[in-house]
């Protein structure tokens, strides 16, 4: 075992696991609506047209980051994954506190269903519109994976084992949805959100510090007291949020 | 072109999911780094410094919004 194992290896590939599941779910939504509205064929091309250009940006993007010095890349890499960390980490916040709804995959699900219901035109014509409905979705969710899997992937030189982390959660989540064939409403997306989001924010401030050239009292094992600070602070600010939203509402 | 639209739409909601949240964390980043380099605050300090910003940050935002969606 890796002496960074429980520090570095472990949190980044579990982070971009998750990650993966949250986007993998959003997207398997839609690309279900248009396999059950319009058959498996528009669905499954556009699935991996969309699959075949994010591998693309994570194959050119991730080795392209090596000619960067290591500390411009930790900065940069740091300051993205915290904007996107922190972004995340607020909304499950908002969301477990009540605050803003939470993400419904039945609703998304009926939504696009009415959507491609509602379009016109000859078969060919549809079965057009699917294919790029399947293709948008599954890029635009997916440009989050990628963005995780590469800017973890290239902090500490990971980018094999994230992107295993990433198709891990693909295959449970295609490997679950073939199963149930409806979408997964029961997977706790907010949990999930919440957790990469105390992750990515350890990882961003700990990256920016180490390019900024702050000194980590443990070096890597810094990231467990990282990660604990964003844990209770969001558990912290869930509870603080409530209460203020039903002091507003009284 | 449409696609492409959504794509950079998609890219700068990712960091950009709310505009004061993302330029506390810059101008937090920057002011570390302005001290740390005149001295200001030491290797240590400046970590420290950087992960308690980004809690104050993160409090404010999320109160903000708890304050506005009532």
């Amino acid at each position: 075992m890796p002496p960074d194992f429980w520090t570095v290896l472990f949190p980044a590939v579990t982070a971009a696991f998750l990650a993966s599941i949250v986007e993998v779910v959003e997207a398997f939504t839609i690309v279900l609506a248009v396999g059950t509205t319009r058959g498996w064929r528009p669905a499954i091309v556009g699935t991996a047209a969309a699959l075949a250009v994010l591998g693309l940006v994570v194959l050119i993007l991730g080795p392209a980051l090596r000619f960067i010095p290591i500390q411009a890349l930790q900065l940069v890499v740091g300051i993205l994954l915290l904007l996107f960390g922190m972004g995340w980490l607020r909304k499950a916040v908002l969301r477990s506190a009540g605050v803003i709804a939470l993400h419904d995959e039945t609703l998304a699900f009926d939504e696009e269903t009415a959507e491609l219901c509602a379009q016109t035109g000859s078969p060919q014509t549809l079965q057009w519109i699917a294919g790029i409905a399947a293709f948008k979705a599954v890029l635009l969710e997916g440009l989050e994976v990628a963005f995780i899997v590469v800017a973890v992937g290239a902090g500490k030189g990971l980018l094999w084992e994230a992107s295993l982390g990433a198709l891990a959660a693909c295959a449970l989540v295609l490997i679950v949805g073939a199963a149930v064939h409806k979408p997964l409403s029961q997977v706790p997306e907010n949990t999930l959100k919440f957790s990469v989001g105390v992750m990515l924010s350890a990882f961003g401030v700990f990256w920016i510090g180490e390019g900024l050239g702050a000194e980590w009292p443990g070096a890597d094992l810094a990231l467990l007291p990282l990660a604990a600070l964003f844990l209770l602070s969001g558990i912290g600010l869930t509870r603080l949020a409530r209460t203020t939203s039903e002091r507003s509402l009284a | 072109m449409t696609i492409l639209g959504d794509v950079f739409k998609e890219l700068l909601k990712m960091f950009v999911a709310d505009l004061r949240l993302t330029l506390a964390v810059l101008g937090g980043v920057v002011l570390v780094a302005i001290l740390m380099d005149r001295g200001g605050l030491g290797p240590i300090g400046g970590g420290l410094a950087l992960a308690a910003g980004c809690v104050l940050v993160l409090g404010e935002a999320v109160l903000r919004e708890a304050r506005r969606c009532k």
